[in-house]
């Protein structure tokens, strides 16, 4: 009796040790794999536009400031 | 339960040790793979590679206010706005301060570009005043609006001018400014400026005209 327990704790720790053998090399293969590495957005600019302006206001003549406008 | 064999718990720990070993075999060599170092404070090399993408990006960093004024009603005698220029009528002086000194481009990227400028109206669409002819006009300078920063535009054959260095009428159509707009930071920066000949009876009002500067990445 006390031999098949001790054959059933061996059967476990060795069932353990595969387990975690699998899952280390699973851990190893995914962590390394080209798929998982970091690649950047690759994007190239090669047009756009922008926009700016050109403002004013017109015063009647009786309001504008400092006019040394000829009238 | 059944008694489990020697033999079958030798098969599980052979199973066992070539797993570990195949796995500490493939985590070894995929580890060396990336070039880390096996044993610290020794030497080693390794290599870096990057690849850097052109974005062509053009901005504004200046826009023109003539400020408010009132326009000359002499037809022989029209009031005329022109940046860096001390204007009449009580518009802006524009040769002092920073609101009418240019429109100025800054080419933020990291290629050269070709631009144009198109504006949403020209100078029909503009005034509205009809007594007397209105123009609206523009050209090119190089470089900033304090004049530094000269040689940011080249042409065809890589002198250094712009494509409208004369007063030139703005167009609804795109007009080419600079056929090669630079982007080293010493060198990329264009200044639009602009002429306006204001009508004589132009109606009291806000009035503003926009302009898109296209720009495309010179290959």
């Amino acid at each position: 009796m006390e031999s098949e327990r001790a054959r059933i704790s061996i059967l476990i720790m060795v069932v353990l040790v595969v387990v975690v053998s699998v899952l280390s090399v699973w851990t190893v293969l995914e962590r390394t794999s080209p798929t998982n590495q970091y690649v950047p957005n690759q994007v190239e600019v090669h047009h756009g536009a922008s926009v700016g302006s050109v403002s004013l206001r017109i015063l009647p003549p009786s309001e504008a400031p400092n006019s040394n406008v000829k009238r | 339960m059944d008694e489990i064999s020697n033999k079958t718990l030798m098969a599980f720990l052979i199973a066992a040790i070539v797993i570990s070993i195949g796995g500490t075999i493939i985590s070894l060599e995929r580890i060396s793979r990336l070039g880390a170092p096996e044993v610290a404070g020794y030497a080693t090399t390794g290599t870096a590679n990057l690849t850097v993408l052109g974005t062509a990006a053009v901005v504004v960093n200046k826009n023109v206010d003539f400020g408010s004024g009132s326009p000359s009603s002499d037809v022989t005698n029209q009031t005329t706005l022109t940046t860096e220029t001390a204007n009449t009528g009580g518009f802006n002086d524009c040769t002092t301060g920073d609101n009418c000194l240019g429109l100025e481009l800054e080419n933020t990227g990291n290629v050269d570009v070709n631009i144009t400028i198109t504006a949403a109206s020209d100078s029909n669409g503009f005034w509205s005043g009809t007594d007397t002819q209105g123009s609206f006009q523009f050209f090119v300078a190089d470089g900033n609006r304090s004049k530094d920063e000269t040689g940011s535009c080249h042409n065809a054959s890589g002198a250094i001018v712009t494509e409208v260095s004369d007063w030139t009428a703005i167009s609804t159509s795109p007009i080419l400014m600079c056929y090669n707009f630079t982007y080293p930071s010493a060198t990329d920066t264009l200044t639009v400026e602009f002429n306006l000949t204001i009508p004589t009876d132009e109606p009291v009002g806000y009035k503003e005209n926009t302009f898109t500067f296209g720009f495309t990445q010179i290959s």
